[in-house]
């Protein structure tokens, strides 16, 4: 978290203030928050549900939720993992209406490439397949630790978000990448 | 008995991926960080999966890097229109009046919620006091908790600049059973506040004076040796206050020491007529015979009145009772502070208060009852042939529990002693060192008892000794000559077959001697005064391996005796194994060291001319008797 987060954070909750008329009103530091976060919530996103308008749209939710929760007074113990989980949650809940549990890498890779047809030459391709190969070996528990360890979540914060305990997060993190190294490996 | 050692990984085992990838990630906890730190800089294999990790997030994230779309594309127009809709969406969910006193109740929750710790604290403090100063629905304090009000108080009495302290403590030896009381004599102990040293005067019963001693109170040495107690109380009793640095004074810090070793965690209080009485049970069996000791308060000042050491049970058992009799603090005189002057008084030394741990200390086998725990170890033992002339002992230690410690000469030897240990049930805290480990004499212990000797040829041997027939001649070689000699054969080859049946001889002979120690030591260690309380199981496996020895020494007896005959030493009937009943420890041990030397006079090079027959015809008449 840099510097500017942890002072947005602040004014989140400094809320006497906030309603006092000090600092500004509670929907400007929601914004705020917003435009600091967005890129990461949206990378995470983005990677469960496979789609950037899907993704937009999920962590727009989050934030109108946080807002709904600081509004209402209601403990929020760590921020980050608080939004991630929400995030993390809207996008199982988007992926079980459509009928699936998991956003096939295969499938995200295809998209992938379609997205950036005109940028991506045959060999980009066929080197998103090859990653797609490896991920595919992933469970979906070792999946997303690695996504939201990659985003910079701390173990405990993985846990807050999957609900598991810091130490499987530490098992899930190493088997996933024992996988990936195996995989990668076999190909070398 | 004899079964092969296997090797026994001394390096703990390796780091796992989890715990090496968040040692990489900082998610350690502090206290494993350094255990981690450590073990990579000894383990290669595992320096070099972490390398194999770091490389694998490398190329995870490369890998990653071109799945992301550009998400910071238009991220001031993303903004914009999240900032409208949470305006409207601010809008549509206006709250009502019952929604807003509804949120603060909840903040007012959460707020609490928030300060759970602290108000956790508040009520536990609250009901401390209620259970501390009030009977309220028959309230029991904890013997604890008592201990440290006392402890308090007494941290008000002690001499302050310019003063000294006086205890005078009666000691009493009462039989619960019929109530007789017979005083013993009194103590008295004077405490300096210039100094960490406090000066012990006792008298007997009948008057007699016994010369002062003088204690330091800062650490160190050993503690004085009060001839009072060392007389009157049991030597158990005595080896363990003394492990335990113990002074004799009713004060809650030298009751603390007291109960430091006990083996038990338990406590109870019983509340008697203006006094509490704190009960701490010792671990049953506990190596000091110690069943209890107890510590009486005054109600009102929680003053130490007295302090008891049971010895049996506290109600028919005996009592060893010390009574404070007098309490003063005076000025601290000239002829006072000479007293603290160490000129000829027997210096000594005490640990610090209670705060540190006792030091535990190993007790002799003369002062303490053999228990299960031990016998099986020593079967562990026996298992691995460490019984066999190594240096490994169970020691009984002071807090009640039991320590394997011992030298061995190589680190396989040690691997399969301690795997044998490892296996054994139940487990002892185990040191076992190798010569170059030993700084000094100070890490092995004395031995708790005083083994039989062992000839210095033997020790100094690890396996047999071989016969030198490079220059000198064996005393038996013409004998030996003339039976391995076959028509053709070169003297080369004979020699080498006299030299590897000597040295057959030689090793036999060591081993039976060996066999015969082990038994003796068996004897010593679990003698009947010892072995009173073991179970029925453990006698048994006990007899097994006293049993184990006697066929071992009578199977290489017979094996001996048969290489004599094949060399012409005796006829079939002289092979026969003697009459008579069976030969107790010693008597074996006897004929055990009287065999080996013989074969080593026989089968090993000396300077000095012998007469073979006469020795190889005793050899014979010792073997036949062991063998039988």
């Amino acid at each position: 978290m840099n510097r500017s987060t942890a002072l947005n954070l602040a004014q989140v909750f400094s809320l006497d203030s906030v309603e006092a008329g000090r600092t500004p009103p509670l929907e400007e530091t929601i914004v705020e928050l917003y435009a600091t976060m967005r890129v990461p919530l949206l990378s995470y996103a983005y990677q469960v549900v496979g789609s950037t308008g899907e993704a937009e749209d999920l962590v727009q939710v989050a934030f109108l939720r946080l807002f709904d929760q600081l509004r209402r007074h209601a403990p929020i113990q760590n921020l980050r993992s608080w939004l991630y989980r929400v995030v993390h949650n809207l996008a199982i809940d988007h992926l079980r209406r459509q009928g699936k549990e998991d956003w096939a890498v295969t499938e995200w890779v295809t998209h992938r490439a379609l997205e950036t047809a005109t940028r991506s030459a045959e060999h980009d391709l066929i080197q998103r397949q090859r990653i797609a190969g490896s991920l595919e070996l992933l469970n979906i528990r070792e999946k997303r630790c690695l996504m939201l360890r990659a985003e910079g979540l701390s173990y405990k914060e993985i846990g807050d978000v999957l609900s598991i305990s810091a130490k499987a997060v530490s098992v899930y993190l190493a088997r996933g990448l024992k996988k990936f190294e195996v995989r990668n490996e076999r190909r070398a | 008995m004899n079964g092969a050692p296997e090797r026994r990984k001394l390096v703990p085992p390796h780091l796992a991926d989890s715990l090496l990838l968040a040692y990489l990630d900082g998610e350690l906890p502090r206290v494993d960080i350094e255990g981690a730190r450590t073990h990579l800089e000894g383990c290669w294999s595992c320096r070099r999966r972490l390398s194999v990790l770091e490389a694998s997030i490398d190329n995870y994230v490369d890998q990653r890097a071109p799945l992301q779309p550009y998400l910071a594309l238009n991220g001031e127009q993303r903004v914009q229109q999240f900032r409208e809709r949470l305006a409207r969406h601010a809008e549509a969910s206006e709250l009502s009046i019952g929604e807003k006193l509804r949120a603060y109740g909840q903040a007012a929750l959460a707020g609490i919620a928030s300060h759970r710790r602290a108000a956790l604290a508040s009520m536990v403090a609250a009901c401390l006091l209620v259970a501390m100063f009030t009977d309220v629905l028959g309230t029991r304090v904890s013997a604890d908790t008592l201990l440290n009000r006392a402890q308090s108080f007494e941290a008000t009495q002690r001499p302050y600049s310019g003063k000294v302290s006086r205890m005078a403590v009666r000691l009493d030896r009462i039989q619960r059973r019929t109530g007789r009381t017979q005083t013993l004599g009194t103590i008295t102990v004077l405490q300096d506040s210039e100094k960490a040293i406090a000066y012990l005067a006792s008298e007997s019963a009948s008057g007699d004076r016994e010369p002062a001693v003088l204690a330091s109170l800062s650490g160190g040495q050993d503690t004085p040796q009060i001839a009072l107690l060392a007389e009157d109380l049991p030597a158990a009793m005595t080896s363990y206050l003394h492990s335990q640095h113990w002074l004799p004074v009713v004060t809650v810090e030298a009751f603390q020491e007291l109960i430091a070793g006990r083996g038990l965690t338990s406590s109870s209080v019983q509340k008697e007529a203006g006094a509490f009485d704190l009960i701490y049970p010792f671990a049953e069996g506990h190596a000091s015979g110690i069943s209890e000791a107890r510590l009486r308060l005054d109600r009102g000042t929680f003053a130490t009145v007295d302090l008891s050491l049971f010895l049996g049970s506290p109600t028919d058992g005996t009592e060893y009772r010390f009574t404070r009799t007098k309490t003063s603090i005076e000025p601290r005189t000239a002829e006072l502070a000479r007293l603290f002057e160490p000129h000829d008084l027997v210096k000594s030394t005490r640990t610090q208060a209670i705060r540190e741990p006792a030091r535990v200390t190993p007790l002799s086998y003369s002062t303490t009852r053999a228990t299960d725990e031990e016998v099986w170890l020593n079967a562990a033992l026996h298992k691995s042939d460490a019984c066999m002339g190594e240096e490994i002992h169970v020691f009984p230690m002071s807090d009640g529990s039991l320590l394997v410690q011992g030298l061995v000469d190589k680190s396989d030897r040690r691997d399969a002693v301690l795997k044998a240990l490892q296996a054994a049930d139940p487990k002892a805290p185990t040191q076992i060192f190798l010569p170059r480990e030993i700084k000094s004499g100070k890490q092995l212990f004395n031995l708790p008892y005083q083994t039989p000797e062992i000839p210095s040829t033997l020790r100094s041997d690890s396996g047999a000794t071989l016969a030198d027939l490079s220059s000198q001649r064996i005393p038996l070689y013409e004998q030996l000559f003339q039976h391995f000699s076959r028509p053709g054969a070169s003297a080369e080859d004979t020699d080498q077959q006299i030299n590897a049946f000597s040295n057959e001889a030689v090793t036999l002979a060591r081993q039976t001697f060996l066999h015969a120690w082990a038994l003796k030591k068996l004897d010593l260690e679990f003698s009947p005064e010892r072995s009173a309380n073991l179970s029925q199981p453990t006698v048994q496996e006990l007899e097994r391996m006293r049993q184990d020895h006697r066929r071992w020494i009578a199977t290489i007896s017979h094996r001996q005796s048969e290489m004599l005959a094949q060399i012409g030493g005796s006829s079939p009937a002289q092979l026969a194994a003697a009459s008579g009943g069976p030969l107790d420890a010693d008597s074996l041990l006897r004929l055990a060291r009287e065999q080996n030397d013989l074969v080593r006079s026989l089968f090993t090079v000396s300077n000095s001319a012998r007469e073979s027959g006469p020795n190889v015809s005793r050899l014979l008449a010792v073997l036949r008797r062991m063998g039988a």
